[in-house]
Parts: C-alpha cells; sequence; structure tokens
C-alpha cells in the first residue's frame, strides 16, 4: 500500500523519533511510505479554541498535500479524529467538500490502521518493559473502537503490559491548558499519580499531546514514569 | 480582557479540592454512581442500539416540535388543564405568581427540578410571600443551609451525614443524628405535614405526552405523587423541548433514564398525570402547566448544538467528566454542571455566569460516550466556543492562535517560525520562575519536551537521497 505520513507539527519538532519509528513499522510490513514536508498542521488548536475561520484556513493547506496515497496514516489520535471527524463538517457546502470528504476517509490513526485497515497485530517486535496504557481520549473519536494498543501490545515479545484502575484524561486539551493552565495541571497531576501506582516502568500513548502533558508533568516528579509513544514499542526489534 | 471568569472557575477548583475530605466525597460519590450505570447499561441487550432509538426519538421530538406542542396544548386544555406560554423566564415567573395570587395560595411544596431554578421560582414566589418548601431530601438540605447544589441528582452530595445532621438539627430542631435513615425519616415526618397543609404543588415534568396530554413526572424518591395530588393546586413549569410524542415513547425513554441516572432498570418512581387525573384533594384541583422557552429556540436553531435539547438530565455526563470530578459542582455556577451544564447554562440562564464554561474542558469526549441519548457534546461545547466572544479565550490562546495560523500558511513560513519557537522555548524554560514569563503557570506544573538535535523533516531531507528504505535506516 502507498502510505502518506501525517506528521504532526509537535512530532516533527519535538519527537521526531516517533515518526521514524512509525516509517520503520510500516515499511518493515512492506509498504512504501511517503512524507510531504509541505504538510503543516491539521488545525485542530484553532478548531478546539472555536476560532472555525482560521481551522479552515489552516486544514485547507491539508487537503493537497497527500497526492494520492491510498492511506494517510496519522501519529496523533487527535489530528487523526480531526481529519476524520471534523473535516467533513467542517468543509460541508464549501468547495472543497469532496476533497475533505477523500481526505478524511483516507486517514487512520496509526494503531488503528494497522489493527482495524491492514488486520495485523503482530509487527514482530519486542521491547523488554513493564508498560501501561495511557491513549489519548481522541481515541475514540478516530475510529479506535476495539483496544487496539492493548491488541498490538499484547504481541510484543518481552513486553508486560498492567492496566490502571480506571482509564482516564490527561488534562492537557491543547488551548484548554493554556487557558486553565493549573486545572490542567491538577488533572495532569491525578492521572500521573495513577500511572505512578500501577506498577508500570513506562506509559505508552498514540497521541503526542498526552505524552507531551505527562512528560512534562513527570518531569517535575522525584521519580517519573517514562512515557513512549506506541509506535517507538512497535519498532523496536 | 482580564479573563476573570476563567480564573473565578480555577479558583473554585482550588477552594474545592482545599476541602480535602469534601473532594474525597465527591470522587467516591461519583465512582459509586458511575459503577452502578455501567453495570446497568451492560444488563441492556444492545445498549448502543437502545441509545441509538432514544436519539432518533428526541431527534423527531425537536423536528416536530411545534405540531407535538399544539396536540399536547389541545388535548391538555380540553381535559381542564391551564396552559401557560412563557417566552422568557421573567414570563415563567410571572405566570406562577399569577396562579398563586389568583388561586389564594399562602404555601408550596415543590420538587427537584432545574427548570424551576432557571426560571427563579423560589425568588419569584418567595416575594410574594408564598411559603417554599423543599420536598428532595438534598435540594431540601442545600435550601436549609442556603447553599448551591453540587450535583443534578443528588444536588447535597459534597455534605457529609455530619454536616447533614447539624444543618436539620440547627433548622428544623431534629434531634442531633449522622445516620442517613433516621435523617430521612425526620425529614419525612415532617415533610407529611407539608404536603397536608401546602396550597400549591410544583413541579418539573421529564416529559409532555402529545398525543396524550399528560405529564411524566420522574422521580428517585417517592414525593412528586404527592406534591401533584395533595395541595389544591398544580402547578408544572417545564421547558417546551419535553414534549414527546406519545406514551409509546416511554418505555425506552425511561429505561435509558434509569441506567443513565440511577443505574436502574427503570426509575424508582413514574407518575402520567393530566388535568383530569382523580386526585387527592378532590373535584376541585386544578392544573396548570408553564411552557418555557427562555432561550430554546434559539439553541434550536443552532444545528451544532440543537441536539443538546435532546437532554432527560440524568447527569451521566457530569458524572464522568474529569473536569467536574476535579471541580465538583458548585464550581460552575449553575444547577445544571459538568458538558451539558456547560452547553445549556449560557442560554437558558446567561445571567448566572456560565459564559466561560464551555473553555473549562479539555473535549476529551467521555461525556458524549456515556449520553443516553446520544448528544455529542465534544462538538457541542466547540460550537458553543465558536459563539463566545474571542477575549474570553485569554490574550495567551488569542495571541497563539494568530502566530499558529501565521506560522501554519507554508512550509517557508513553519520553518521559520518553529526556529523561533526552539529558541523562545529555551527562553521560556530559563525564565520560567519570573512573572514576565508569559507561560510561567503553565511551566509550574510541566517541564517542556527537551529540543531534539534534528527535526522528522530534517532527518527526512537528510535521508531523502537514500531511495530503498533499507539506506535510509543505515543513515538513521
Ligand atoms: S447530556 Fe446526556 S448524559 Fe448529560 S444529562 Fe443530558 S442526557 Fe444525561
Amino acid at each position: 500500500m502507498r502510505i502518506a505520513l501525517h506528521i504532526p507539527c509537535l512530532v516533527d519538532q519535538w519527537m521526531p523519533e516517533i515518526g521514524v519509528s512509525m516509517l520503520r513499522v510500516l515499511e518493515r510490513l512492506g509498504h512504501q511510505v511517503s512524507y510531504n514536508p509541505e504538510q503543516t498542521c491539521c488545525g485542530l488548536p484553532p478548531m478546539d479554541a472555536g476560532d472555525r475561520r482560521s481551522a479552515i484556513a489552516t486544514a485547507q493547506r491539508q487537503l493537497g498535500v497527500y497526492g494520492d496515497a491510498d492511506a494517510i496514516v496519522s501519529a496523533s489520535a487527535s489530528c487523526a479524529a480531526m481529519m476524520r471527524k471534523e473535516y467533513p463538517v467542517l468543509f460541508a457546502g464549501t468547495p472543497s467538500e469532496s476533497a475533505a470528504m477523500a481526505l478524511s476517509n483516507r486517514t487512520h490513526e496509526f494503531t488503528h490502521f494497522l489493527v482495524g485497515i491492514l488486520g495485523v497485530t503482530d509487527v514482530g517486535a519486542r521491547y523488554e518493559d513493564t508498560v501501561i496504557v495511557q491513549d489519548g481520549c481522541k481515541s475514540r473519536r478516530c475510529g479506535c473502537v476495539a483496544g487496539e494498543s492493548r491488541q498490538l501490545l499484547a504481541r510484543v515479545r518481552g513486553l508486560k503490559v498492567v492496566e490502571a484502575r480506571e482509564e482516564g484524561c490527561c488534562g492537557f486539551g491543547g488551548p484548554f491548558s493554556l487557558t486553565y493552565p493549573a486545572l490542567s495541571g491538577a488533572m495532569g497531576e491525578a492521572r500521573a499519580d495513577i500511572l505512578l501506582h500501577s506498577g508500570a516502568n513506562t506509559f505508552v500513548t498514540n497521541d503526542p499531546g498526552c505524552l507531551m502533558q505527562l512528560r512534562g508533568i513527570m518531569g517535575r516528579h522525584a521519580k517519573p514514569l517514562r512515557g513512549v509513544h506506541i509506535a517507538e514499542v512497535l519498532a523496536s526489534v | 480582557m482580564r479573563n476573570s471568569s476563567n480564573a473565578d472557575f480555577e479558583k473554585a477548583v482550588a477552594d474545592f479540592q482545599y476541602d480535602v475530605a469534601s473532594a474525597q466525597r465527591h470522587r467516591d460519590g461519583l465512582d459509586r454512581e458511575n459503577w452502578a450505570r455501567t453495570e446497568a447499561r451492560a444488563r441492556f441487550r444492545d445498549w448502543g442500539a437502545a441509545r441509538a432509538a432514544g436519539a432518533a426519538i428526541r431527534d423527531a421530538d425537536l423536528l416536530h416540535l411545534e405540531r407535538r406542542l399544539a396536540d399536547f396544548a389541545a388535548r391538555f386544555e380540553s381535559a381542564g388543564g391551564r396552559l401557560h406560554w412563557a417566552p422568557s423566564a421573567g414570563d415563567a415567573r410571572e405566570a406562577l405568581v399569577r396562579i398563586a395570587k389568583e388561586a389564594g395560595v399562602r404555601s408550596c411544596v415543590r420538587g427537584l427540578s432545574s427548570t424551576l431554578e432557571e426560571i427563579g421560582a423560589d425568588e419569584a414566589l418567595g416575594t410574594s410571600g408564598v411559603a417554599v418548601r423543599h420536598s428532595q431530601f438534598g435540594d431540601m438540605v442545600n435550601h436549609l443551609r442556603g447553599g448551591r447544589p453540587s450535583h443534578m441528582l443528588h444536588p447535597a452530595m459534597h455534605l457529609s451525614r455530619e454536616e447533614v445532621g447539624e444543618t436539620l438539627h440547627a433548622k428544623m430542631g431534629s434531634p442531633t443524628t449522622s445516620n442517613p435513615e433516621e435523617q430521612v425519616a425526620l425529614v419525612r415526618k415532617s415533610l407529611r405535614e407539608s404536603f397536608l397543609q401546602a396550597d400549591m404543588g410544583l413541579a418539573g415534568a421529564s416529559f409532555l405526552l402529545a398525543e396524550e396530554g399528560k405529564v411524566a413526572l420522574v422521580e428517585h424518591e417517592g414525593n412528586l405523587r404527592l406534591i401533584a395530588s395533595m395541595p389544591r393546586v398544580f402547578v408544572v413549569v417545564a421547558g417546551i423541548e419535553k414534549v414527546t410524542e406519545s406514551v409509546s415513547d416511554l418505555p425506552l425513554l425511561l429505561q435509558l433514564v434509569g441506567a443513565s441516572a440511577g443505574g436502574t432498570a427503570l426509575p424508582s418512581g413514574v407518575s402520567l398525570i393530566g388535568p383530569d387525573t382523580p386526585r387527592a384533594c378532590g373535584e376541585t384541583a386544578v392544573m396548570h402547566l408553564i411552557l418555557v422557552d427562555n432561550g430554546r429556540s434559539l439553541l434550536l436553531a443552532d444545528t451544532a448544538s440543537a441536539e443538546a435539547l435532546r437532554c432527560v438530565k440524568c447527569g451521566a455526563c457530569a458524572d464522568i467528566c474529569p473536569v467536574y470530578r476535579m471541580a465538583g459542582g458548585r464550581a460552575y455556577g449553575s444547577v445544571l454542571p459538568g458538558p451539558i451544564g456547560a452547553v445549556l447554562t449560557r442560554h437558558l440562564m446567561p445571567a448566572r455566569g456560565a459564559q466561560a464554561l464551555p473553555l473549562a474542558t479539555p473535549l476529551c469526549g467521555a461525556c458524549g460516550d456515556v449520553c443516553p441519548v446520544g448528544i455529542d457534546l465534544h462538538r457541542a461545547l466547540v460550537s458553543q466556543r465558536r459563539e463566545m466572544p474571542p477575549a474570553s479565550r485569554g490574550w495567551k490562546v488569542n495571541a497563539m492562535l494568530r502566530l499558529h495560523e501565521r506560522m501554519m500558511s507554508s512550509q517557508a513560513r513553519y520553518n521559520r517560525g518553529t526556529r523561533i519557537v526552539r529558541i523562545l522555548a529555551v527562553l521560556a524554560d530559563l525564565t520560567r520562575k519570573t512573572s514576565f514569563n508569559p507561560l510561567s503557570d503553565w511551566m509550574r506544573h510541566r517541564t517542556l519536551p527537551e529540543t531534539p538535535k534534528k527535526t522528522f523533516r530534517g532527518w527526512w531531507k537528510s535521508t531523502a537521497g537514500a531511495t530503498s528504505s533499507a539506506a535510509r535506516k543505515d543513515k538513521a
């Protein structure tokens, strides 16, 4: 399959290893992977902040940068949810409606793409660690409905997965963390606390936003838990 | 603009968390409620199908709202009921006071209802010299203390048993007890007299049945039936969106409400009451219905948020919300807390603050996932944000948005912009403890990510010459 990578700005600038890992996994599975540096941002921050005009202006760019790839695979559940679920509504009734629909239908979050589209759960990875899943809340809005991360991690050699006492949000929420820095921070602390007491050494996520928030929060702790993107686990052999 | 409303909310959250025991009680309460709901949903043969059917019923009701209301009005009036249309909350208050005056009402006993709070029924009756008694236990305790509700269904959930006992002792002169059963028994005894003596019973409605012209009262205590049948005047105040086609829709709607409100197969009490329903107080009894619009028609015209009017006020979205968990109900300053409160309050009760509430969520979407009538609260919240004055987001977000839009508009700008951001990040980290760093409160809780040597696009460019993936791997 010809796959175009969607590398969110957060990954491009601060966590490039996630993009490299995704590329490794997809190529290992025999796919032809491309990346177009013309891509910038999916438009989620202005969308979430309620600035529809700016969201459309930014998202418009996305419509033209993926060529005729069979699938667009995103390193972020939040961005994938934006492109899959919001683009069709955002562009409804505009000349870009059909282009937005076409993009929406081809866009997949990384774990959902592997499990739901390719039907793969064993990507041949090995990773010696005890981990806990902290997927992005937007996973539920981007098509992850079958515990894709857990299915994938269950087939990683050397890996032990523990469960938290409950699922929960890391409190990031993009613009929310700027408007309500203390509240967002307190929510992050509460989540970090649950992860820290889970018995895991590492938390694994499919969303760079959660990764930044929780890594940041853990960074103020004496004995932080490590955080990685699931692509990094799956790329390791 | 100084963003006082956002700061107010954060302060209310901090205050709530400061009372560690109360915050813990709140969380324990939510855990209990959510657990009961999870079990109740699991008992459905197909929860997804049931909520989709519930959503379809409510959507059809909203689509045919005018016809349903006309049908309802015709049946209700021909059965002898008196109907009062109230375009605004003020009109509803006026109607209520007029009814009370004309019937010579001196005392009133009322049920738990967000619509009664919305129109300000207590104040209106109070200033007209009508004594108001609250019948729902937690609602009554709050009322006695002069405190605000913390939960849609359990308005005094933030109080300890001891606090409840002290309130009952101080305000009702009852013996001090911290045993909840004894407390309920005490209150019940004194309420019985109110039911006998009150001239007027006052309640909200869960549904209005268009074909039957009857009102469906749903409750989790046993008092609404008494409110409806004992006093000589019975007044129901309901939003126009409460109308549903007929009694044949009720079984499903009630199952959804039962599971999502109390975690039970059905709500513990349901009464269908029309003007001609025989009542304990005898033939002279009159039934009034005040139908309130108060912003609902406007909300209905907003396509992204209209479905919020499907709401059956079960409270599930609030209980699952991580912000509500952290904030407690009273921080919202509304009888409708949580995500649905953030959407509805600004339309129905704009004077009660709450204008900034749609911003107070990370948009995790947990609310919409549990809503028994499938309201996409995520989308409704975002749409509320769109309607808000840009200044309410705060200058930091607005500055970020302007920079962001420019930076993301071309590859060259992106490259230049991100280089600057990387430098700013280093500066921000160095100055994080100083007040002129606009990110200082953000960074109090978080470290910034470390700056990697190469960006992804930089890495890609440096490996792009390698055509095979194997060669690219070697260069990595
Ligand atoms: S929005 Fe949905 S979940 Fe929330 S109270 Fe209304 S019906 Fe219940």
